[in-house]
């Protein structure tokens, strides 16, 4: 390696400042959207681990009770007794003010060490954390919501998910009303050998083992892979852009090349160089990246956050919090990426003889034969998709088939457009639009990774939007089917709730309670609600399918329905019969469409949910009333019977925050999707600027015949746009297809409801306006340039070698 | 009277300051008429030939072609004058490279509209191209290349062809044979060529040399 | 020794709120020799058994503290500590959770080899830990202390102690073959110039037989045995600063429990010679002479590990040494403490506790 060599190589660049900015834009843009995703799901999954780790303690084994009862405080000082290494936890949620906490109550002087969320700190924080009147551990953010309490101290601790509260377990038991019984037990990792085995100590508990996984961070897997492979997405994107712009530096250095190898410098050691100089530019990039990717992911996670909360009620920080192992990942992509995509310049240079032909070859030409293996290869992944539609099972599958479509799409583009190219040009008359159509064929190498990209990027956009759209759709008519009650109103207490029945009778058309329990079905958690027998089930709810008289079995008690992701998750469906908590089975007569719900969920008639569960809260109500009464009803109810307005909402509020949080949970792919086609205006941008480069000896003959500059500029622009427009008619049917897996294969297997696909072709127009002018932006500066050229450049051609 | 150029003045900008290229150049070329244009390297025998295509335009002084000036004329006008009243021949590069050999030698013809199918087909037989119709520029050889250039130029059938050192990527025998099949092909289009060689030999085989020293016409 | 108790079991929670925080200084400090509520040791009340036995919730601090010096067949000694500490964040009992009494569990195994400790932490309420009188049952966890059913006499007269560590366990049978001995004044202690005191008294006359598990590997042993109990609420000066405290099975079958509580000055020092059939006879403030003879380093502190105690009006005169000088208590609050042996005018063996250093 040779400084002054080195030198000289690197002065290619100076003369170059675009070509260096395109190469350094696509490895800053490909790294920054790839270390952008990965940092949003590094976030939500330590959250997850956090959330588990903290409020599941799912690290540890647990005891749990058999029944809602919980464990009685005997059945723990026996474990204690007979030496196990055992923690009680006391937890439920509790409201203050308008703020709904879950406490996690908590006895530190038997919590196991890493098991302890937070750090302790100072002898007066135990002494009130154990004994004073109450202190609470939250997180920052739940501080400033929680604001001022009485008798209380608040202490943060970042560790701590939101929403949530640790307490020591003798508050939690005061504030939750309890009788000292316990929720669950923590079993240490440490026990001293020759235990006395659990059904000898508290055989009337369940052991749950720990779990590295925690439950949500399964659940979510399914978005967290949809992020990854957008991220992917771009991340390819940018690669093309890499790869056409190493190409290029290195077709123009030929002769540089070709001389300094003629000076002596060595093949290795001019190789070396080169590698050096992508590697320096991979890392500037890279840093450049990262900090893109920071940023971006800082913008999206608070959708993300909204999304996770929406879709499967997990909580994660809006906030992001910078971690090294980012950097390293975010610079290691660049670097690669750079290696991956430079490669085959990088040989042809190894390959090169020391006294190659100055003459330019058409740059990145491909073959007949390159041309029939893409083909070939494409036709292949369309045929593996279409196989596994039939035959795969489950999200993996789905995401392949979902690959399979896009890639094999992007593959059989180039071909395709060829194969239209050559019959534009033989059918074409005149001189000037057969040279058209021959010449933009010609550029089609050139272009067909942009222009696959951009493929990729349309056919994501179109198919992710029309999901979006048919699911807004189905939604909306389902929540009007599903909220049909006027008001909606929830006690304090079991006295307010008696009270309010009464006070409701003669005031309200009808009183619907909505009354459940938690508890374990088919081995999943889940609720368990129960309905009145009343027209507006029998009328409005969203049954999918049901027996005939499947409403009067479930109020007489005979038959219990399940929403749609317990029927497609665990096979059960009408005439199955399922066992429900407390021992006792119940058949399934009907599903019910349930969105936006990650768990399954059981319907039974109210009578028989009170009869095998009579503890269950009273609290909740919908109320039928006439809709010009709903805002008298609302104002009696507050004024004259006191309940707080909180704990009242309308029908069309509830409305409004479902859609809120809908919109709010496909904001995150709205903006990826943005994104992506962003980075494929940028792909197309470096291919045409590339193009321009070597187009000039194409095009001066042109020109030197009679046909002006801006005549050739405006041609450019008409490629461009003819272009544009074959890859967007290519793109709506694949994005088409790629919606119709998404709505019936991948959401059935990620959340469990599968859903109707609608049309929205004006959303179409709108995209493939979008694109459009995307695509005559990335053309403006080279056709500006081509326009600009000056003839005495263009007479340079004809003349001495350039 | 075909070409009469008359004190033509070009200089270019360069690092260096403005270079004077041409310094008041005047010459008649006649219909049929066949001129050499010869000079050292620098001499501005092909800015000369540049602007008598109306490639370029002269600082000062007119390049009239049938009684109009070229050089005063648009880019749109200029466009029109190379494509219905020149033909040009360079070095390299005179191809299309999208296009087949066929294309590329209907192409001027069409774009001029003086597209003549027995015609092409009899210059295409004699500078025997006849089997190379179907293939593309980048499979030709470089002599191959310079007679598809000339074909494409004869074609069209121009009263004025300009040709800028079109054998000079050639070997002595095929730089030969090539103008020589340019010369005898031009005599039966009745074109008048202006043909710009820095070699004595070919310059031999034309009616009339001109020889530029310095940006001035030296005899 | 009553104070040197008091704040061994305040720091262990204080130092166990810390989390390791080198406390001392702070414990001491935030010790607080204020009562706040709780129920203060009066002179002249007298104690009753088998009450006194059980916990007194109105009092601060309070525990149930056995030592046992071991040994075995083969002539090797050992020691074993059984410690139940009780620490109220205020007076009285409550249901379940909230019961403000806390419970500590010390135990110690000591060789010649090693010195092993393990502590439990509990709270009151739930029957993790608790003490009851009839019959006597002291526990924490699986710790446990306590007589069986039907046994006449007093029921500590005749208890089991046993206690689990990583790397030991025992389980001891104590017999008493003496009576109860009330220290200080009718079992009133007092603890400082300034009259701070506690209620104080012992059974420092059992025999003890039984297997103690090292390494994996069971040992029979037999020995004698030590229990002090003892409650308290205020029970510091505010410049003490440590305590060297010594409990000593004298030759003879006497018995001697001796202190010195540090501070700024010449210290408080307190003795009581218990004869062999329980009489005792508190030695004032200043007859009995202690004197380091030998410092070792322990756990990063230079500590005394070898004593001279000089009682001139008793004719006592001993130097005493260590069975293992690393008897280090690595707790939450960690202190010396750990068996003895001495030579001179009698010899014996016992238990030294140090604390403060």
């Amino acid at each position: 390696m040779n400084w002054i060599v080195f030198k000289a190589l690197l002065s290619h660049w100076r003369y170059r400042p675009l070509q260096l900015a395109t190469l350094l834009v696509g490895v800053a843009l490909a790294t920054a959207l790839w270390s952008g995703v990965q940092a949003i799901n590094a976030e939500a999954r330590a959250s997850y681990d956090r959330a588990a780790n903290v409020l599941e303690q799912n690290r540890f084994d647990q005891l749990l009770p058999r029944d809602a009862k919980g464990i009685p405080v005997q059945a723990y000082a026996r474990l204690r007794r007979a030496g196990w290494n055992v923690s009680p936890v006391i937890e439920g949620d509790h409201r203050f003010g308008q703020l709904r906490i879950k406490l996690i109550g908590i006895d530190p002087l038997t919590l196991p060490e890493q098991a302890r969320a937070f750090p302790v700190s100072g002898a007066s924080d135990i002494t009130s954390f154990i004994g004073g009147d109450g202190l609470l551990v939250v997180s920052p953010r739940t501080v400033e919501r929680l604001g001022k309490l009485e008798g209380m101290v608040v202490r943060t601790s970042s560790d701590i998910p939101d929403d949530a509260a640790f307490v020591d377990i003798s508050l939690a038991d005061r504030l939750l009303e309890g009788d000292g019984s316990l929720s669950r037990i923590v079993v240490a990792r440490d026990q001293r050998v020759g235990l006395a085995p659990l059904s000898e100590v508290a055989p009337e508990l369940l052991l749950r083992k720990a779990d590295e996984t925690p439950d949500v961070a399964r659940l979510t897997d399914s978005f967290h892979l949809n992020l990854t492979a957008f991220g992917f997405l771009a991340f390819v994107v940018g690669l093309f852009i890499v790869y056409s712009a190493t190409g290029l530096s290195f077709e123009q250095r030929r002769s540089t090349f070709r001389t300094l190898r003629s000076l002596g410098v060595s093949l290795p050691s001019l190789t070396l160089m080169l590698v050096v100089e992508l590697m320096l530019i991979a890392l500037a990039a890279g840093v450049i990246g990262v900090v893109i990717g920071y940023f971006i992911a800082s913008a999206l996670l608070p959708g993300v956050a909204s999304t996770l909360r929406g879709l499967y009620g997990a909580s994660v920080p809006g906030s992001l919090s910078l971690r090294p192992e980012w950097w390293a990942a975010g610079i290691a992509i660049a670097v690669l990426g750079t290696a991956i995509s430079s490669s085959q310049s990088l040989w042809r240079v190894w390959k090169m003889p020391i006294l190659a032909a100055g003459q330019t070859r058409a740059w990145a030409r491909a073959s007949a034969a390159a041309m029939r293996l893409q083909a070939v290869a494409g036709l292949v992944l369309l045929t593996g998709a279409l196989a596994l539609v039939f035959l795969g099972e489950g999200l993996a599958s789905g995401f392949a088939v979902l690959g399979g479509l896009l890639l094999g799409a992007a593959l059989l583009l180039p071909v395709l457009l060829s194969a239209v190219l050559r019959l534009a040009e033989r059918i074409s008359r005149g001189a000037l639009t057969g040279w058209f159509w021959a010449d933009t064929r010609l550029q089609l190498p050139g272009l067909s990774l942009a222009l696959m990209a951009l493929l990729l990027a349309l056919s994501a956009n179109i198919g992710v939007g029309t999901m979006v759209s048919s699911f807004r759709q189905t939604f909306l008519g389902w929540l009007d089917q599903r909220l049909a009650a006027e008001l909606y109103v929830t006690a304090r207490d079991e006295d307010e709730a008696a009270r309010l029945r009464q006070w409701l009778a003669g005031r309200a058309d009808a009183v619907l309670p909505i009354w459940s329990v938690e508890g374990e079905v088919l081995g999943q958690q889940m609720q368990i609600f129960g309905v009145a027998d009343d027209p507006t089930y029998r009328d409005h709810w969203p049954l999918i399918t049901g027996t005939p008289d499947v409403w009067d079995k479930v109020a007489s008690g005979q038959g219990a329905l399940i929403n749609e992701q317990l029927w497609r998750g665990q096979h059960v469906g009408p005439g199955d019969r399922i066992a429900l908590p407390g021992r006792w089975d119940v058949e399934v007569v009907g599903i019910y469409s349930d969105y936006g719900n990650p768990r399954g969920q059981v319907i039974l008639g109210l009578d028989s949910l009170v009869l095998h569960y009579p503890e269950v809260a009273k609290l909740r109500y919908g109320l039928r009333v006439a809709p010009d009464k709903v805002a008298g009803l609302k104002a009696q109810l507050i004024v004259e019977f006191g309940l707080p307005p909180a704990n009242i909402v309308d029908q069309a509020s509830l409305k409004r925050q479902s859609q809120a949080v809908f919109e709010q949970t496909f904001s995150v792919t709205g903006a990826l999707n943005i994104l992506t086609l962003a980075v494929a205006g940028f792909a197309m941008f470096s291919s045409l600027l590339t193009l321009s480069g070597i187009r000039l000896p194409q095009l001066a003959p042109v020109w030197a015949m009679g046909v002006r500059r801006r005549d050739l500029a405006l041609l450019e622009v008409a490629r461009t746009i003819a272009l544009w427009l074959a890859t967007f008619v290519a793109a709506v049917p694949v994005g088409l297809a790629l919606a119709w897996v998404l709505l019936s294969i991948v959401n059935v297997a990620a959340f469990g409801w599968k859903l109707p696909i609608a049309f929205f072709p004006l959303d179409w127009l709108l995209l493939g306006g979008v694109a459009l002018v995307a695509a005559l932006v990335s053309v403006c500066l080279p056709v500006w340039r081509l326009a600009s050229v000056s003839p005495s450049d263009l007479l340079r051609i004809f003349a001495n070698e350039r | 009277m075909i070409l009469s150029l008359r004190n033509i003045m070009k200089s270019y900008s360069t690092a260096e300051g403005r270079l004077e290229i041409l310094k008041g150049i005047d010459l008649d070329l006649d219909a049929g008429e066949t001129i050499a244009l010869t000079g050292e390297s620098g001499s501005g025998k092909s800015t000369l030939l540049h602007l008598a295509g109306g490639l370029d335009r002269p600082d000062q002084g007119q390049v009239i072609v049938g009684g109009r000036d070229i050089g005063a004329l648009d880019d749109r006008g200029r466009a029109q004058y190379r494509r219905s009243e020149v033909g040009l021949v360079f070095q390299q590069f005179n191809l299309i490279p999208s296009l087949n050999v066929a294309a590329n030698i209907s192409f001027h013809a069409r774009l001029a509209d003086r597209f003549d199918p027995d015609w092409e087909r009899e210059m295409t037989e004699r500078l025997g191209l006849q089997h190379l119709l179907a293939r593309y520029p980048e499979q030709l050889s470089g002599g191959q290349q310079q007679r598809v250039a000339i074909g494409r130029t004869l074609a069209a059938r121009p009263r004025l062809i300009l040709a800028d050192e079109p054998t000079g990527n050639l070997d002595e025998a095929t730089g030969d044979s090539v103008l020589d099949l340019m010369l005898s092909l031009g005599k039966s289009a009745g074109s008048a060529l202006l043909l710009v060689t820095h070699s004595a030999r070919l310059a031999d085989k034309l009616d009339r040399k001109v020889l530029l020293r310095g940006g001035m016409i030296a005899g | 020794m009553n104070a040197r108790r008091t704040l061994a079991t305040a720091l262990a929670l204080l130092a166990w709120m810390t989390t390791g925080a080198p406390g001392w200084t702070q414990g001491f400090a935030g010790l607080g020799t204020e009562a706040e509520g709780f129920t203060v040791p009066e002179r002249g009340k007298p104690l009753a058994f088998p009450k006194d036995h059980g916990p007194h919730a109105d009092y601060r601090i309070e525990w149930w503290y056995v030592t046992a010096n071991l040994t075995a067949d083969d002539g090797r000694t050992f020691g074993a500590q059984w410690t139940l500490f009780r620490s109220a964040l205020k007076p009285g009992d409550a249901a379940t959770w909230s019961d403000p009494q806390i419970w500590i569990g010390h135990a110690a195994l000591t060789s010649a080899e090693h010195h092993y400790v393990a502590e439990r932490l509990a709270r009151g309420g739930v029957g993790q830990a608790g003490v009851e009188t009839a019959p006597f049952a002291a526990w924490i966890d699986d710790w446990r202390m306590g007589g069986g059913e039907g046994q006449s006499g007093d029921p500590l007269d005749h208890v089991g102690i046993s206690a689990t560590g990583k790397y030991f366990s025992y389980t001891l049978n104590l017999d008493a073959k003496g009576p109860l001995v009330l220290q200080g004044d009718a079992g009133y202690s007092v603890k400082s110039a300034a009259g701070q005191a506690s209620y104080y008294y012992s059974q420092p006359f059992y025999g003890v037989e039984g297997e103690i598990v090292v390494d994996g590997a069971p040992i029979r042993v037999k020995g004698n045995a030590w229990l002090d109990r003892e409650w308290s609420s205020q029970p510091l000066a505010a410049d003490q600063t440590g305590w060297d405290w010594f409990s000593l099975h004298l030759g003879s079958g006497e018995k001697l429990m001796a202190f010195r509580l540090r501070d700024r000055g010449a210290g408080f020092t307190s003795a009581n010679w218990i004869s062999a059939d329980g009489k005792t006879e508190p030695l004032a403030t200043g007859e009995v002479q202690f004197e380091p003879l030998r410092t070792a380093k322990v756990a990063g502190r230079e500590i005394p590990v070898a004593w001279r105690i000089r009682i001139p009006g008793k004719g006592l005169d001993i130097t005493t040494q260590p069975l293992n000088e690393q008897s280090w208590m690595a707790l939450s609050t960690p202190y010396w403490e750990g068996p003895i042996s001495f030579k001179g005018s009698t010899s014996g063996v016992g238990y030294l506790e140090m604390t403060g250093y």
